[in-house]
């Protein structure tokens, strides 16, 4: 016995309705073929002859399978829908997606995805850093509290925490950097603190211009001073004892080693070897102001210096052009990034060449010699490090605004795509894989159908793009080597660097609304495509 | 008359043709088929992809319902009645129809006299 079934089910393929239903059609189908197949037996036909002739009432399936569908879910469904990426291939671009998530460096990708669609602000809110500092208290432990009274924006709030660090462990009073600069802070809390700082560390020059900066922030308006100038603020102030106490120190350590270390520490244990936010913590804090430092070297080697000179004070001409040279050296041996070097290696140049004037007009030929080469070399060295900086992060960073421009583009897609995604499987459903949607529906599946191709897309271009970027926090010895390393990248990535400015602040300031707005959108049609599903069909209520 | 001016005719009148073959009774899809074939002397034949589409129609929109029972022939059929609704737009449509047929005939009748 002939199963018309099965010949049914096979010519018709599966009918992306209910199941009751399709199976209900199916069935009766196979009787209209069943009925005009045993007629025509009953008339003598051969088997095959019958069958054929049965079969030829169907005419094409597939016209048969659309009236069917149209008839069923109304005149203006979607289909076919030719141009919609077949369903099995979304559901591939989203199994792709869904195996990229589990290496843990696209995680991290994804994690700052929302880092550059919004206005550059500290990775950690300072809530965040108040659980930090409790449970450093809890655990007895001054590091978290030391890193939260670095990074903690509430100056007061900040300022306790370093208490309580430097309370359970003195060596982290090196945190006062964080307050001694009395330029960005409350002048009362950050004397406290600068004071403790030279207390702790008397033979460290950096408390003393921190306490120098001051001064001379209030003597320069735009920053900078021309000799004149400094004379008069050294004259009419304390400023030129503290830079004299600052140049005669014998080390210069603006603490930004111990600074990264204790980011990377504790950040690790926050968030795992993350870079992001050892990039954005590793700048920034306990830079030294360079030009009150070339000032104050100008005034010696250009007015104090020839001054004692003409006075026939030589040795003290010396010692003045030497304290010069020898703050040079420890500020290029403590140099936290290349401008202190290059500012460190001028002032040597700058030094070594007033003192072999000196050494030339008192006589010492070899000795004036030997300065000058020194001069020169100290120079070449500033010079030539700043050349070679230049032109080595020259290209990096242009690499790097690249990468991170094309990476801002496919994050902001990513997210879209993402939403867009939610969308198409709300409308689709998952309950039925072949779901044919009517009217406006299918109009929109049929656009989001792309989604998760874009979602692939924007994930693969924003994954390779960044990857080089994505490098674990403990391959970096120091904040510098980091900053080098990966600093160009990220405040590319975070600032939208590479576009305009209209489209970043547009782009950033709408994108969060949009989003909500996608949301909402999404949430209307699917309640009222829950309320239509479930509305009796029309003409019904006749009967 | 063309191939596509007959085959409009009849696409514009199969729903009217279902409705009035089942205002007698109930009669499942076959049954439907063979009625028009043979009351129309062969005349009018449809095929599967208009016949069954037409009936879901007719059912969604309420004017006919389909339920599974047994046909004359002792088999389990699926057989639709006319209902109420159904009653009413065939009796508009009949309706429409004469008038339609009417004015058509007379026109054809002035052209040829």
């Amino acid at each position: 016995m002939r199963d018309f079934s099965l010949i049914v089910r096979r010519k018709l393929g599966r009918l992306p309705l209910e199941p009751a239903r399709a199976h209900e059609i199916t069935a009766e189908l196979a009787h209209q073929l069943e009925d005009r197949f045993q007629e025509s037996i009953d008339r003598g036909l051969p088997e095959a002859r019958a069958l054929a002739d049965a079969l030829e009432q169907f005419g094409d399936w597939e016209k048969v399978r659309r009236a069917i569908l149209c008839a069923e879910l109304g005149e203006n469904i979607m289909w076919p829908q030719p141009s919609a990426v077949p369903r099995r291939a979304s559901w591939a671009a989203l199994a792709i997606v869904a195996l990229l998530c589990l290496a843990p460096s696209f995680r991290q990708a994804l994690r700052a995805v929302p880092d550059a669609w919004r206005f550059p602000r500290p990775p950690l809110s300072d809530s965040t850093l108040r659980s930090v500092a409790e449970r450093g208290l809890r655990e007895h432990d001054a590091s978290p509290l030391a890193f939260a009274a670095l990074h903690t924006r509430d100056l007061t709030e900040a300022s306790r925490y370093a208490e309580q660090a430097v309370a359970m462990d003195p060596k982290l009073t090196w945190i006062a950097v964080r307050f001694a600069n009395p330029v960005d802070n409350n002048p009362a809390i950050s004397n406290v603190w600068m004071e403790r700082l030279k207390a702790w560390a008397p033979d460290n020059s950096v408390p003393h211009l921190f306490a120098a900066e001051l001064l001379y922030a209030r003597g320069s308006a735009d920053g900078s001073l021309d000799d004149a100038a400094a004379l008069r603020l050294a004259n009419s102030t304390a400023w030129g004892e503290k830079m004299q106490a600052a140049f005669a120190a014998p080390r210069f350590d603006n603490y930004m080693q111990r600074r990264f270390e204790l980011d990377r520490s504790v950040l690790h244990r926050i968030q795992g070897t993350e870079t992001g936010a050892l990039v954005w913590y590793s700048s920034g804090l306990g830079f030294i102001n360079l030009s009150q430092v070339k000032a104050y070297a100008g005034l010696i080697t250009r007015t104090f210096g020839p001054q004692a000179e003409q006075a026939g004070r030589t040795a003290e001409a010396a010692e003045l052009y030497w304290s010069v040279a020898r703050f040079g050296e420890h500020m290029s041996n403590g140099a936290s990034w290349v401008g202190e070097n290059s500012i460190a290696a001028g002032l040597e140049a700058s030094a070594y060449a007033s003192l072999a004037g000196l050494a030339t007009r008192a006589g010492k030929k070899d000795e004036a010699a030997a300065l000058t080469l020194l001069s020169h070399a100290a120079e070449r060295n500033g010079s030539q490090s700043l050349a070679d900086w230049r032109e080595a992060s020259g290209g990096r960073w242009a690499a790097a605004d690249r990468s991170a421009m094309v990476a801002w583009f496919a994050s902001g897609l990513l997210l879209l795509s993402a939403i867009a995604c939610l969308a198409w499987a709300a409308l689709i459903g998952f309950r039925s894989e072949q779901r044919v949607l009517g009217g406006w529906a299918g109009g929109a599946a049929l656009g989001l159908s792309y989604a998760p191709i874009f979602l692939l897309a924007s994930s693969a271009l924003m994954y390779t793009t960044m990857l080089p970027y994505l490098r674990s926090a403990q391959e970096f010895k120091t904040g510098r080597e980091l900053q080098y390393a990966l600093g160009a990248f990220w405040y590319s990535y975070w600032s939208g660097a590479g576009f305009p400015y209209e489209w970043r602040v547009y782009g950033q300031q709408m994108l969060w609304p949009v989003v909500f707005s996608i949301l909402i959108l999404i949430a209307g049609m699917a309640a009222l495509r829950w309320v239509a599903q479930r509305r009796p069909p029309r003409g019904q209520a006749a009967e | 008359m063309g191939d596509a001016a007959s085959n409009a005719l009849k696409k514009g009148s199969l729903e009217m043709l279902v409705l009035a073959l089942l205002e007698d009774g109930p009669r499942h899809g076959y049954e439907i088929s063979k009625l028009i074939e043979e009351r129309s002397e062969r005349t009018l034949r449809y095929h599967v992809a208009s016949l069954y589409p037409t009936l879901y129609g007719l059912e969604r929109r309420g004017l006919v319902q389909g339920a599974w029972g047994v046909a004359k022939s002792g088999r389990k059929r699926r057989c639709y009645r006319l209902t109420r609704g159904g009653r009413r737009v065939l009796a508009e449509q009949r309706s429409r129809w004469r008038a339609f047929s009417q004015a058509i005939e007379r026109i054809v009748k002035v052209r040829y006299a």
